[in-house]
C-alpha cells in the first residue's frame, strides 16, 4: 500500500541458516526442494535439512494403500537419488519413504534404505510393496525407531535376517514379518513393541522381552482349533493392546506394572478365550473391551 | 499465587519488566543466566522488543500458571493458548522466532517452525491466484513455496 513497505527486507531468508534447515526438515522433501527455485540464497539451503520424507502413494478413501504405475516412476527415482547426492546431515533424524508403486526399482527402495543408515539414521518408516529391506538396516547402531508397514493388501511378510543386532532401538513396529521372535535379545532397549501373531507352525509363541513397556499385538487365527498359547514374560510391560482375533489362550508371567489394556478383539475361537483373558487381566488399572468386528472387512 | 523472588529484564527498547522468578526461568536462556549469577540486577535482552517480549511473558505465564497435570481439559486449553498464540501475522511471527531462538523456549519454537513450515507448504487458491497474476514468471509448481517468500518480502 505506502511505499514504505516496499523497501523492507526479505524477513524469511534472514533467518539464521540453521532455524530454515529445522523449518525445511518439518515438511515433505518435495516442497523443501522446492525452495531451491527461490533465489541463489535457497539454491542449496534444503541441503541442510535433517528429516526426509518420500511419498510416493495412492490410497483408497479408507486409506488403504494401493498398487499402481503411473509413468513417473523413473523421475521419482532420479529425485530421491539426487536429494541423497546432495543432502549434507550425517546425522538423518528421521526417514519415511512410502512407496505402492510397483514400478520403483527393488534395487533402488534397497540403496535409499542402505543410504539412510549410512546418514545415521534414528528414526525410519518404511512402507514399499516389496519385502526385502538391505542387511545393513539391521545392525544399525543410531535407530531408535523402526515402522515397517506393508504398502499393499497381499499380507507379504518382510524378510528378516538371522542376525540382527539394534542398539538403540526403542520403537519397533512390524506388522508382518516371517520371523518376528528374530527381535528377542537383539534389542538391548526395546520400550514398545507391535507386531503380529500368526505363525504357520503350530507351537507356543513365547515372547520373552525384560525392558519392554508397550505391547501390541494383532493375532490372527491360521487353525480352526489352535491350541497355541501366547506366552508373554514381559516383566516391565505397562500397556497391552491386543487386536484381531482372539485365538490363543494367554499365559502371562509377570503382569504387575501393568497399568492399561485394551482387548479389542473381532473374533474368539472359544468363549473361554474371553473369561481366560479378563481373569489374567484383573488387577489392572484401566481396562477396556471391545468386541469389534471391522478389522478383516478391509 | 505469590512468589517471593522477581527479576527485571530490560529489553532492546530500554523498558524493564518485572516478572515473578518462576515464570523467567521458563526460557532456558535466562534460567542460566540466573544459576550463572548474572541476573542479581536485571537481565538485559537486547535482541527483543518490548511488543514480542510482552507476547513471550505472556506465553511463560499461562505455562507456569497451568497446573501441570494430566487432565485433559488443562493440556487442550495450553494447547489452544498455544494455537492462538502462532496465530500472529507473518513479521510478529519472524520476530518471535529470532526471539525464542535467543531465549531458548524450545516447545513453543517448535510449533512456530511447523507454522511456517506448514505456509511454505500449503497455501489458500485465492493466495495462489493473486500469486500467478502477480508473478507470471513463478514457476507454476513451487507456487507455495515463492508465494510466503514473496510475502515475506512484502512486509
Amino acid at each position: 500500500m505506502s511505499s514504505t513497505s516496499e523497501n523492507v527486507d526479505d524477513r524469511l531468508s534472514m533467518l539464521p541458516e540453521d532455524i530454515l534447515s529445522r523449518i525445511l526438515s518439518l515438511m515433505p522433501t518435495k516442497y523443501a526442494v522446492g525452495t531451491s527455485v527461490l533465489s541463489k540464497r535457497w539454491r542449496y539451503t534444503w541441503t541442510s535439512v535433517t528429516n526426509l520424507d518420500f511419498d510416493y502413494t495412492r490410497r483408497s478413501p479408507n486409506m488403504i494403500t494401493l498398487k499402481f504405475v503411473d509413468g513417473n516412476e523413473e523421475k521419482f527415482t532420479k529425485f530421491v537419488d539426487r536429494v541423497l547426492k546432495f543432502c549434507k546431515t550425517s546425522h538423518l533424524n528421521s526417514f519415511r519413504l512410502h512407496i505402492s508403486s510397483s514400478g520403483v526399482s527393488q534395487s533402488s527402495i534397497l540403496n535409499w534404505i542402505d543410504n539412510a543408515v549410512r546418514l545415521n539414521v534414528r528414526e525410519l518408516d518404511v512402507c514399499v510393496i516389496q519385502s526385502e529391506l538391505p542387511l545393513s538396516l539391521f545392525t544399525c547402531k543410531t535407530l531408535t525407531d523402526l515402522r515397517l508397514e506393508p504398502s499393499d493388501c497381499d499380507l507379504k511378510r518382510w524378510e528378516f535376517p538371522s542376525t540382527i543386532y539394534l542398539p538403540c532401538l526403542k520403537t519397533l513396529d512390524i506388522f508382518l514379518c516371517d520371523n518376528p521372535l528374530a527381535i528377542q535379545g537383539c534389542c538391548p532397549v526395546l520400550e514398545s513393541l507391535s507386531l503380529n501373531v500368526s505363525c504357520y507352525v503350530e507351537q507356543d509363541f513365547i515372547l520373552n522381552i525384560p525392558t519392554l513397556k508397550r505391547l501390541n499385538l494383532l493375532c490372527i487365527s491360521i487353525y480352526d482349533d489352535d491350541n497355541r498359547k501366547i506366552i508373554l514374560r514381559l516383566p516391565k510391560l505397562e500397556y497391552l493392546f491386543v487386536d484381531g482375533e482372539l485365538c490363543s489362550l494367554f499365559e502371562m508371567e509377570d503382569v504387575s506394572s501393568l497399568v492399561e489394556a485394551s482387548i479389542s478383539c473381532s473374533a474368539c475361537s472359544f468363549d473361554f478365550m474371553w473369561a481366560d483373558i479378563l481373569n489374567k487381566l484383573r488387577g489392572v488399572q484401566k481396562l477396556t473391551i471391545a468386541n469389534v468386528s471391522l478389522f478383516f472387512f478391509k | 499465587m505469590s512468589y517471593s523472588k522477581t527479576i527485571v529484564l530490560t529489553n532492546y527498547d530500554g523498558e524493564t519488566f518485572v516478572v515473578d522468578e518462576v515464570v523467567a526461568v521458563e526460557p532456558q536462556t535466562i534460567e542460566h543466566m540466573i544459576e550463572d549469577g548474572c541476573a542479581n540486577t536485571s537481565i538485559p535482552l537486547p535482541n527483543v522488543t518490548s511488543k514480542i517480549l510482552s507476547k513471550v511473558i505472556e506465553h511463560c505465564k499461562k505455562h507456569v500458571e497451568t497446573p501441570n497435570s494430566n487432565e485433559k481439559a488443562a493440556k487442550a486449553d495450553l494447547k489452544s493458548f498455544d494455537f492462538d498464540f502462532v496465530k500472529a501475522d507473518q513479521g510478529t511471527l519472524f520476530d518471535l522466532i529470532l526471539a525464542m531462538n535467543y531465549l531458548n523456549i524450545k516447545e513453543l519454537l517448535d510449533l512456530i517452525y511447523q507454522t511456517v513450515a506448514d505456509m511454505i507448504k500449503g497455501k489458500t487458491p485465492e493466495e495462489e491466484e493473486e500469486m500467478r497474476r502477480v508473478n507470471a514468471w513463478v514457476f507454476s509448481c513451487f507456487v507455495g513455496v515463492t508465494c510466503l517468500y514473496f510475502k515475506s518480502k512484502k512486509m
